[in-house]
């Protein structure tokens, strides 16, 4: 094969391939990229055989072909690529990587046939604005659990509508038993049946939704899911099991209700993290009647810090303790100027919202103090 | 042939004409999944490798089968994995002081938290009579004991035992409704069911459970008649209808004052199991099991023997003292040596909550249900005058009361009387269990820490 292509494109494109790649398959050519010139484009795709991401940038092709390239070298040498465009060249076995300045050779492998992503037949589908569904779905994916021990708790779940009001919108949610994190949206999707979107392909499919624009269309049966945008293709199994029921844990009534500056907030918490040690744990105090929200961190080597903030608090006064971490990433997606931080006690779990606006709903457990 | 020795036999000729990567990569964890007539199902673990043996072997793979049965067909492929799931690891072990939702998620239905279950009750000598008796009733439930009761000081398990039960029978018996509730919340409702006049309601909520665990009863002690007479009734119509009931309090039923006779005998009509406090090898067990092998900073044996030694009565304050080392610990990202541990524990023994003799006296009179000013007044009957000389007693023994101020404080009494009491009472202990049980259940109720 012989083409020219935008360096940019090739590179990226190559990045959110080498996610899908299995490094600990026994079969050196899955461990690659597979290139296929064809036309007027390059097409690129990967696998680690349980996921898969395929895609086509525009290229000049000279000679039609097929090859499987190891990832690491190539993108080491693209990230000090400084040329718009680059030649491709394979060569018995290698391929060769042409700038202005540099020629490159590196080992490939000739392969002419490289597993395809599966289709799935007869799915359920959910068409999303791929902006949309990048930043809801990373308004939640950050509460899922990294282990895989429990596969549903390190999933998103996505789900439409609710027991009491079916369809017309749309939810994600994610935990890890500590803390939990839901989104929900207007769709125009009618009411579909709800999946768990293993954890790692999540965190690879937002890092692919977030470099392309326009719609996605997601078709899923029981145990797959394919999403199908004009630029690429991406393909995963699901997690089968049931996502914890825990629409029923969520408070409905609170003692103590604090409104108070997101950013004066978090950059409290984080100025306290300093002094919140190994386990993270800050104490938080609301004195109702002095409308002063007050945040604590000792460590033992280091020393401690104090902070007060002016809020609006209704209800008893409050006393708890939190890890620092779980509040500031709880916190991030909130996207409003104040936040409201509504308790339950100083040992059931604390509701973080956006004062005006519902759709986004962070969970989070006290700590034992 | 069966399955199994077939597939082995085109495994392995399969794998002489095809790559070793290639082999491991396609045909790992491949099987056959289901026979029928002339089709064979071929399950495979991901969809990948099914569509790549479809496109690439399928003709091979059902030569290789048909040399050896001639009477397949065809081949189907799916996606399916074989046998049981791999071992799954451990669960990572949070971190104690986290909390995670299961400290709040109760099934609704049952008002059960699956964190308790048998498998992490620890059984020892002093507890093996209530969790022996739990079983047998887990086994035949309202048949054998009806009801069963059982009764321990603070901290030492019984709310497990109680909804481990409950979880059981969950378990074993799906059909079966189970409802665990604590007495306060039981009275509660319905005391709201009267005022709103949904008695009716309450009545048949209660009366459709099969089994019915209330845990702490000597709480309805201090409830009216009203609430008595529906336990009562509840537990008559419950129990003729063999349905299971279980009870847990902090002291056996004879103890518990203030409540008829007739719901006394019921509570002791079936079995009672008592939950002692746990010897030093229990607490030592309990102490081992709650720390994870791998966990970082392992307290040593040594501390953990310190801890079980220096905690002696209270399960739950042990393995809080447990607890606070582990953390201190992790601060100190070291193991502590013994003398640090001392030092924790002796600041984290909760300084005895400081008490007022008002305190002291008020708990008393409730507890023997006499009025309080009786204590004070002159009168010398029977029924005042014990409790009149545990409060002396008491006074000077966790008050660090003098004698003449103790004197003072009943009515002006003279210095003599109060150490009459006070060896009086300190003698009839060593004697008397039941004055024993009395003083260590007031003790309870004086320090009793809110329950987590």
């Amino acid at each position: 094969m012989e083409l020219s292509c935008f360096k940019t494109h090739f590179q990226k494109s190559i990045q959110l391939a080498e996610r899908q790649t299995n490094q600990r398959n026994a079969n050196p050519v899955l461990n690659g990229i597979f290139l296929k010139a064809e036309k007027n484009h390059l097409l690129i795709r990967s696998t680690d055989l349980y996921s898969g991401f395929e895609t086509k940038i525009p290229a000049q092709v000279k000679k039609e072909g097929t090859l499987v390239i190891q990832a690491k070298p190539i993108i080491s040498l693209l990230s000090s690529v400084n040329d718009e465009k680059i030649f491709l060249e394979s060569k018995n076995n290698n391929i060769n990587l042409t700038t202005k300045n540099t020629s490159t050779t590196i080992k490939a492998y000739d392969q002419e046939d490289f597993p395809k992503l599966p289709k799935i037949k007869n799915g359920q589908k959910l068409v999303f604005n791929a902006e949309k569904l990048f930043s809801n779905m990373k308004s939640v994916i950050f509460a899922a659990s990294e282990s895989d021990i429990k596969p549903e708790i390190s999933s998103v779940f996505f789900s439409s509508g609710s027991k009491n009001n079916p369809g017309s919108f749309f939810k994600m949610a994610a935990t890890d038993s500590f803390r939990l994190a839901e989104k929900s949206f207007d769709s125009k999707t009618e009411k579909i049946d709800s999946f768990l979107f293993p954890g790692k392909s999540a965190l690879d499919f937002i890092k692919i939704i977030e470099n392309f624009e326009g719609d996605v269309e997601l078709e899923f049966d029981r145990q797959h899911l394919f999403a199908l945008h004009p630029s690429f293709s991406y393909f995963t199994r699901l997690i089968e099991g049931n996502f914890p029921d825990y629409e029923q844990i969520i408070p409905s009534a609170f003692s103590t209700e604090v409104t108070l500056n997101k950013k004066e907030l978090t950059d409290n918490l984080k100025l306290a993290g300093v002094f919140s040690g190994r386990l993270k744990e800050v104490k938080l105090r609301a004195y109702a009647g002095d409308n002063i929200f007050e945040i604590t961190t000792s460590d033992s080597e280091l020393g401690e810090h104090n902070g007060q903030l002016k809020a609006q608090i209704t209800g008893e006064n409050l006393e708890a303790s939190f890890n620092q971490r779980y509040l500031l990433e709880g916190l991030e997606p909130v996207n409003s100027e104040d936040v409201i931080l509504r308790f339950s006690g100083a040992s059931k779990p604390l509701l973080i919202q956006n004062p005006r606006d519902v759709s986004y709903l962070y969970l989070v457990m006290p700590m034992k103090s | 042939m069966i399955k199994e020795e077939l597939w082995k036999e085109i495994l392995r000729e399969l794998e002489l004409t095809v790559s070793k990567a290639n082999f491991a990569t396609w045909f790992q964890n491949t099987f056959i999944a289901d026979q029928d007539e002339g089709k064979i199902i071929i399950g495979t673990p991901s969809a990948f490798i099914k569509e790549w043996l479809e496109d690439k072997y399928q003709k091979h793979i059902l030569k290789c089968l048909r040399a050896r049965s001639p009477e397949v067909r065809s081949i189907e492929f799916k996606i399916a994995t074989f046998g049981t799931v791999q071992e799954k690891k451990a669960e990572p072990k949070s971190t104690e002081e986290q909390m995670d939702f299961r400290d709040i998620y109760t099934d609704r239905e049952t008002n059960l938290n699956p964190k308790y279950t048998l498998d992490n009750f620890i059984v020892g000598i002093f507890n093996e009579l209530a969790h022996a008796s739990a079983l047998s009733v887990i086994k035949n439930p309202g048949v054998l004991y009806n009801p069963l009761f059982i009764y321990g000081g603070v901290g030492l398990g019984k709310t497990h035992l109680m909804q481990a039960i409950g979880n059981k029978m969950k378990a074993d018996y799906p059909d079966k409704k189970v409802y665990y509730v604590s007495a306060e919340r039981f009275a509660n409702e319905l005391v709201a069911a009267i005022r709103n006049n949904e008695t009716v309601f309450f009545k048949d909520k209660y009366r459709s459970f099969d089994v019915l665990i209330i845990d702490d009863i000597q709480f309805i002690a201090s409830r009216g008649a009203a609430t008595q007479e529906e336990i009562f009734h509840t537990f008559n119509s419950m129990h003729q209808a063999n349905k299971q009931i279980i009870f847990s309090s902090d002291r056996p039923p004879k103890l518990i004052p203030n409540i008829e006779d007739r719901l006394r005998s019921r509570f002791e009509g079936g079995t009672i199991a008592d939950i002692v406090e746990p010897d030093y090898e229990t607490r030592l067990a309990i102490l081992q099991s709650k720390t994870a092998p791998n966990q970082e900073y392992q307290p040593s044996l040594e501390i953990l023997e310190y801890i079980a030694s220096a905690v002696q009565s209270n399960i739950r304050e042990m393995e809080g003292s447990l607890n606070s080392v582990i953390v201190r610990s992790k601060m100190k990202k070291r193991p502590l040596d013994l003398s640090e541990v001392k030092e924790i524990l002796t600041k984290n023994e909760k300084p005895r909550k400081v008490l007022s003799a008002q305190q002291i006296i008020r708990k008393i009179a409730q507890f023997y249900d006499i009025q309080e000013k009786f204590l004070f007044e002159k009168t010398r009957r029977k029924e005042v005058v014990k409790p009149r000389q545990v409060a002396m007693y008491l006074l000077r023994e966790d008050f660090n009361g003098s004698f003449p101020y103790i004197g003072q404080k009943f009515g002006g009494r003279d210095h003599t009387t109060a150490i009459h009491a006070y060896t009086k009472i300190t003698n009839e202990i060593k004697r008397d269990d039941r004055l024993k049980e009395e003083i260590k259940t007031i003790r309870a109720q004086l320090y009793e820490e809110e329950k987590q």
